[in-house]
Formats: structure tokens, sequence, C-alpha cells
């Protein structure tokens, strides 16, 4: 368990991060947020890459503040930029990797295979990092980060930049990761947190909500989604009406007709009919609103 | 330990891997000794090489640059600060800087040593070798180990490509060109060195005086190690509030080190040397029979040699009986004198021009003297020459223009700071001081060897002392001849000299510069025959140089030019036995101090006598 006690960063008069509580049980959980809402720095918080200015945290009983090191034993991270020595193979990044996380020297090769077969590298463990795709490499980042088997799994915008089968890919493996961990999922694709998330933590400006699962976020566009098939002229007033936002357009260019959904309070147009909404548009909905 | 090694096993692999840096690495080596090869002629020119060592550190600098820039680029540091071996991984990339600087430095050392011994087979002995490799351990590889540290926090602290500038602007404040060039002022820049802190040749006994490191390195390395491992530590390593406070308090805590300690890395940074040799002494001051007709007797010297700082100061106490209260006392001006007192009061005094002029209260007493030097060439870190002849300490002006001629026996009790390694005229008596009568104290420290009335430095053999020695007596029986003299100053013992590129003489003593290539016989005319005040025209027509264009400029800083060509066009008329006949005139008149209106004059009359 993971818990999260008035948990403030400053730095210097920037407020990043505003007495922040929370507490996770194993389990994916996504935490979604614009970009500079403050998602990276609570995950550096809880990687121990940065000291809160206040609150305290709790893994599994053991106080972040008190048992630093032993902490630093019990989580896995993985930035949003993976640190890699580009010079080095997997099999030997890893090793040197395993050995700064403590893994004992005989237990070491054994891990590191199971890990790759894990990730589907095993065949490239003795490739020299620099000459690994991006996919792959977010692969060897997310193996550095599970390879001691971490009770807390931080992952930070893991899947920005890969393709879709290698994005599908990752998504099973946090999945699968999830099981008897807590994982935490940073990213502002809300496609990655509905395909893997049980739980989501909203954060803006540097303020957290919890919401215990997917359909309270899109339950908050309940009866506010609207679809409708408009002509241009109707399109355009549409979305020039401040009370209006267009989350899906789609052209039909043969008579000019435009499918599209609404999120709006009120019906935006006579034809407009009501829609179920997707996380997206939760998301959407809990961003204007805060 | 084994994730230490480990830590140096990966860092080594990903060095190896790529090749630039290797490759920027050999050639600075195949550069470092290909370039200078030409000036390489024995193990003692290692010193030289300080530019070469800057442009190796430069290289260093920005290699720490890269390695800070190689680990932002990858995004290293947020990787692996969250690591439980963080610390050691950091502590591991200092082992393996340290490694890769070793490694460099050994494979230079080994480069530039086989090059002396399998090129130009010079050999050498094993203690040669230890100096050469504790100088080169302290002047190469820590700095190279330094200037990498220096260039990491560098590129951290300024992680964008202006911190190249920077880094070379820190290049020329801690390399030795601050010395060269005195950006920042060099009582400071010792401290921040990151090379060698005496750049300035250092004569000595020793021929390795230069590459002697003192403590004052040791005190100095430390400190940088101090205060770059602190920056270091606190920038890349996860530390509590209580270990980071205390590294900031032991930061600035080093930062006082300069301020209180008793050794200084820049023993020898001599803008200002002084200029022996040649003479025994000169002044330009009018010496008065009255102020110089004194007796001083019964020297009770205390010497201290600061080797660390190497200076040397002393307190002196003579007994003056004089017949006049204005004496002239002659003192090297690199001699500083911090206070004259006359039976313990202190007494009004003027020293300049190598003279201190005073006035006594009464005219029978005690002089007690404290003077320092910092400049007088004689003087190195680990040894010096301290010779008879010559006024490093209160004697008579007459005396000190010729010890030979006025040279008088007086009694010397001398307590030196250090005794070891000293040779001395006086005797070394139980209580450790040195005592005895004299014309003069010679106190020499180093190594030298005494062998059948011959003291002479270690690597010198007596064989080339008797030629030299030989050497001087033809040439005293050529210049007796000249001048019709008969000068013959015994040298019942021989001193050579090595700091003292000088001959002179007093009545029971010969002082030899050890080599004897060095302008023998015009030292022993000017330091025996010559008596004080200008003789430089009667030396350049002793010499038959009056015509050559160098010693007609030296003539003009004193003469106008109409007076030094009327000189020179009748010399020229003059036959070899009528300029024989002028020169005995002037020598047994005036000892050579012939005023040039004199010299035309006598040279018209010679001349009309046909």
């Amino acid at each position: 368990m993971l818990k999260v006690n008035q948990l403030s960063k400053k730095f210097k008069r920037r407020i990043a991060l505003d007495e922040t509580n929370f507490i996770l049980e194993n389990g994916t959980i996504g935490l979604l947020g614009p970009n500079g809402a403050g998602k990276t720095t609570l995950l550096r918080i809880l990687a121990t890459y940065y000291e809160p200015t206040s609150g305290s945290i709790k893994l599994n009983g053991k106080d972040y503040l008190k048992n630093r090191e032993i902490i630093r034993q019990m989580i896995g991270y993985m930035p949003q930029n993976i640190g890699l020595f580009p010079q080095l193979k997997v099999k030997e990044f890893l090793s040197y990797i395993g050995l700064m996380r403590g893994i004992e020297r005989n237990d070491l090769s054994g891990q590191i295979d199971k890990i790759l077969q894990e990730v589907n590298l095993d065949n490239k463990s003795n490739v020299k990092i620099t000459s690994l795709s991006g996919g792959m490499k977010q692969r060897v980042g997310i193996a550095q980060a599970i390879m001691h088997d971490p009770q807390l799994l931080l992952v930070d915008e893991p899947t920005a930049g890969l393709d879709p089968e290698e994005r599908m890919r990752f998504r099973n493996l946090i999945k699968k990761l999830a099981q008897n961990r807590i994982v935490v999922f940073s990213t502002h694709i809300t496609e990655d947190i509905a395909m893997t998330c049980d739980k989501v933590l909203l954060i803006k400006k540097g303020i957290v909500s919890k919401c215990e699962n997917i359909h309270d976020v899109t339950n908050l566009a309940s009866g506010k989604v609207w679809s409708l098939a408009a002509d241009i002229e109707a399109y355009n007033r549409i979305a020039a009406d401040s009370r209006a936002f267009i989350s899906q357009v789609s052209e039909q260019n043969e008579d000019q007709i435009v499918n599209c959904r609404i999120i709006a309070e009120e019906q935006p147009h006579p034809s407009a009919k009501q829609a179920f909404p997707n996380l997206e548009e939760g998301y959407m909905v809990w961003l204007q609103g805060n | 330990m084994i994730i230490l090694l480990s830590i140096l096993k990966y860092e080594i692999k990903q060095f190896l891997r790529r090749p630039i840096w290797i490759v920027l690495f050999i050639v600075s080596i195949i550069f470092c000794i290909v370039l200078p090869r030409e000036n390489f002629t024995d193990i003692y020119d290692l010193p030289s090489m300080v530019y070469f060592v800057m442009c190796i550190n430069l290289l260093y600098l920005f290699y720490g640059a890269e390695e800070a820039r190689f680990e932002q680029r990858n995004y290293l540091d947020e990787q692996v600060r969250n690591l439980p071996y963080q610390n050691k991984y950091r502590l591991g990339k200092l082992l393996y800087w340290s490694l890769i600087s070793f490694t460099y430095y050994l494979i230079f050392f080994v480069s530039i040593l086989s090059y002396y011994l399998f090129y130009l087979q010079v050999g050498f002995a094993l203690s040669t070798f230890q100096t050469t490799f504790v100088y080169t351990f302290f002047i190469w590889f820590i700095p190279f180990f330094f200037s990498t540290i220096i260039g990491y926090i560098l590129y951290s602290l300024l992680p964008n490509i202006s911190c190249y500038l920077l880094i070379i602007i820190v290049w020329f404040l801690i390399m030795p060109y601050n010395s060269m060039l005195g950006f920042i002022p060099t009582s400071l820049g010792a401290w921040l060195i990151n090379g060698d802190p005496n750049i300035t040749k250092v004569i000595s006994v020793y021929d390795m005086e230069i590459m002697k490191v003192n403590r004052g390195y040791y005190v100095q390395r430390s400190f940088m190690l101090i205060i770059l491992v602190c920056l270091y530590t606190l920038l890349t390593f996860n530390l509590k509030k209580v270990g980071r406070y205390s590294l900031v308090l032991l930061l600035l805590f080093s930062l006082c080190i300069p301020y209180f300690s008793p050794f200084v890395p820049q023993i020898n940074n001599r803008q200002t040397n002084s200029n022996i040799g040649q003479k025994n002494f000169f002044t330009e001051t009018v010496l008065l029979e009255k102020a110089t007709d004194y007796t001083l007797n019964n020297y009770i010297f205390d010497i201290n040699h600061h080797y660390s700082k190497h200076n040397l100061s002393y307190k002196v106490k003579i007994n003056v009986s004089a017949d006049n209260s204005d004496i002239q006392l002659a003192l090297l001006d690199d001699f500083k004198v911090k206070d004259i007192k006359f039976n313990n009061k202190n007494v009004t005094y003027i020293h300049q021009d190598n003279i201190i002029a005073l006035s006594l209260p009464e005219l029978h007493g005690e002089i007690t003297l404290t003077a320092e030097t910092e400049t007088y060439d004689a003087i190195a870190p680990t040894s010096y020459e301290l010779i008879a002849t010559t006024p490093w300490y209160p004697m008579n002006p007459k005396e000190a223009l010729n010890p030979y001629k006025n040279g008088n026996v007086e009694s010397y009790q001398i307590n030196l700071s250090e005794l070891s390694s000293v040779t001395t005229n006086l005797e070394i008596a139980n209580d450790q001081k040195l005592q005895g009568e004299a014309y003069g104290p010679t106190i020499l420290k180093g190594n030298y060897k005494e062998k059948d009335n011959y003291l002479y430095p270690y690597s010198v053999e007596i064989e080339e002392i008797q030629i030299n020695k030989e050497r001087v007596f033809n040439e005293i029986e050529n210049i007796n001849d000249r001048l019709a003299a008969n000068l013959a100053p015994s040298c019942e013992s021989v001193i050579v000299t090595t700091l003292y590129p000088a001959f002179s003489a007093n009545p029971s003593e010969c002082y030899l510069y050890k080599n004897e290539d060095i302008n023998q016989s015009n030292n022993i005319f000017t330091n025996v025959y010559l008596n004080g005040g200008d003789t430089s025209l009667f030396e350049a027509i002793f010499n038959n140089v009056i015509e050559h264009e160098s010693w007609q400029n030296y003539l003009k800083r004193e003469y106008d030019e109409e007076t030094i060509t009327r000189i020179t066009s009748y010399y020229k008329r003059l036959s070899e036995e009528q300029r024989t006949q002028l020169i005995q005139k002037w020598y047994k008149e005036m000892e050579g101090t012939v005023s040039a209106e004199q010299m035309i004059q006598d040279m018209e009359d010679k001349y009309a006598e046909g």
C-alpha cells in the first residue's frame, strides 16, 4: 500500500504539488493530467529523485524519509527520458543497473534472462543499446525498472513515441506487472489509461484528485456529450461557440456533412443527440471544471 | 568493494567503446613527446614540458565536461539517482576518472622515460627516478585527475556551450600561465593552481631541485582535493541534510587553509631575482674612508631557512668598535633589514645600493640586525650557499669589495634551524652550533663532498676541480704578468659552488664555480684584482673588447657616445706595448677605477709620446 499524506513540493515560490493525499493498492493507477500539471514531479518524489517540501509517504508501512535506501530497493522507476548507457549491450546495462540496485551477483544473470523474456528482448541481449529502436529502448527501460521485482513501479509517459504495435504490447506488459504490485502509470494519453488502468489520479496545477475507477471519470461527462451530423455552416457555428467543445470530428466529403462529438451542458444543435461519453471526454469535462 | 570494481569495469567498457577519447589521449601523448623532442637532453628537462602538460590539462577539463554532457544527454542522473547504490556509482565515477588519468599518466611517463633511456640513451639513478616519479605524480597525474572533476563540475553547473568558454578562462587562471602572466595574485594563484606552482628554474646543488616536491604541494593538493570532492559530492550524491551541511562546513573550513597553512606551494616565483655573479659585491654609493674605518667581531647568528617558503632569515649580533659614529656596512639589498639595534636600542638606518648607513649612539657596543631574504639566488628550497666572500651578512664594504685584499679574521657563533646536510668552514660544536674564527662564515646546505681541503657538490668529480683550480692559477699568473702585479691567492682550501656563479677568494679560501666554462678569467680579474667604483672602462680595455658593439652599448649606459668614440679611436692608434703600459699604470694607481677623462688624457699623452 502506498500512502501519501499532505505531500507538497515547491520549487522556489512555485507550487508544483499542493497538499496531496491518496492511498493506492496493488493494480494499475493512471496518472492523468495536462502538460505541466505536476505528474513528473509527483513521480519523481515517489521515485525518491526529489525530496518533498512537506508531507509524508509510506510504502507498505515504510516511511520514505526514514528508510530512503530500503524504499529505493522497493521501487522501480522508468523515467520519461530513460537513462541508458548507450555503449553497453542490453545485458551489460541490466547487469550494471542490477548491481546498483543491490541484486546479488549470483542471481543477476538468471534474473536478467527472465526479464528479457518478459519484455520480449531475449534475442537482443547482446546488442548495443545505441543500436536499438525507440520501442526496444522503452522495453529496456521497463526491464531495468522491474528486474528487482519492485513493490511500486513508476512509469512516466512510457508510450510516447511508440508505434501502435509497441504501444499495445507495452499496455499488456503493464497490465501483467500490475497483478502483484502497485503500478503508477503517468500519461496524458487517455487511451492508454482506458486500456490499462483500474483507477485514475487526475492532476492539474499540482492538485491531485483520485477516482476509484475509470467510469468515475467517464461519468463526469454524462449527459454532456452530444453527437451530431452537421453541415459546414452549423459546424462552424458550434466551433465558434465557447460553451461547446468539439471532442471528435470526422468529415464526409461527398455531401459536406461533418460527424462530430460535442461536449456541452446544453443541446448545441436541434439535431444533436446525446451520446455515451468516453474517458477522454470525462477527462475534458474534469479539466474544464477545474 | 565488488560493486566499485564492477562500476569500474562497466565504465571502462564504455570508455573503450568511445574511441574518440582513446584517440585524443594517444595523439596527445605522441605530440607531447614528438614536438619538444629536440629540447630533451636530460631527465631534468621534464619541468620544461609545462606547456604540453597545460594542454593535456585542458584536454582533461574538456573530458570532464564531456562526461557531464554525456550524462545529461543520456538522462543518466535521473536514472541512477533513485538507485540504492547511487552514491557508490558516483564514488565509482571518481575512481574511474582517477584510473583513466593515472593510466594516461603512466603511459605518458613511461613513454618519456623510454625515450630518454632507449632513444637518447640517458641513464639515471634510482633516486633520480624516484624524484621524477613523485614530481610527475603531483604535477602531472593529480592535475589531470583534478581537471576532469573541474570540467565535470563546471558543465554540471553551466550545461551549455558557454561552459567551454568558461573552462578556457578557468584553465588560464589555474594553470602555470597565471604564474607567468599574473591574472590573479600569485599568492592566491599558487593555491588555485592545478599544475606546477614553481615554473621558474631553480639553480641548486641538486640538479633536480625544481622537481623536489615540498610540503606546500601536499597541502595544496589536499586542499584542492577536499574542495573538489566536496563540490562533486554536493552536486551528485544523495545526502541527508546533516551530511550536506557538514560538507558545506568542510568546504568553508578548507577555503581557510591558505590563510593558516605554514607551508606554501609556490616556493619559487621570483620576478625580481638578485644579480649575483660576476662580482661579489657592487655599489654606486660613495664609500667614505671614515665610515669604513671600524672593526667588527664576535658575530652571533640565529639563522632560519624556511624550506617551504623558500626564504632565509637571520638575527645577528656583532661587536663593533669605530672611530666615528656614522658608519657604512655592506649588505646585499636582497636581504631586507627588519630592524637594527645598538646595545638593544633601535637605531635609524638607510639600506640601499647594498650599503647600510647608520649612526651609532656610541663608538663601541653591540649591533643587533635582523634580516630576511626571499630573492637571493643562492638560496634554493632545499639547499643554499652562504659564502664568506659575499655580504649576505653585515661586513665592512672594503672587505666586500675585495675580500682577498681586505679580509679580516673574526669569530663566529652560529645557531642554525636545521643542521642536517650542512657543511661549513667553521667547527660544528657539540651543542650543534657552528663556531670558530674565519675570514667569514661559509655555510653550504646540500649534498657536498669533502676531500683534501676541497669541498664540492656531490655531482662533481675531484679531478674536475683540480683542473679548474689549475686553470685559476694559470689565469692569475697571466693577469699578474699583464698588470705587473704579484697577487697570489693561496687557495688553501677550495670550495666549489653551484648557486654562486663566480670566482672569489679571501686569504685562506678560494671559491670556484663548479663549471669551469663560466668565464673564469673575467671573474678572477674582477673579484680579486679590482676594488670598488666603476671599473667598466678599465675592464673593456684590459679584456681588449672596447671596440665590440656589445661592450660599447654597455658603456653607453654610463658614458656619452662621443667619449666612447674618442676612447675607441685613441685605443686603436696605440701600440700593444703602449696599451700594456697604460693598463699597468691604471691598475697600479687606481686599481682600475680610472675615469673616462683620465683615460682619454693618458691615451692622448701616450700617443703623443709616440
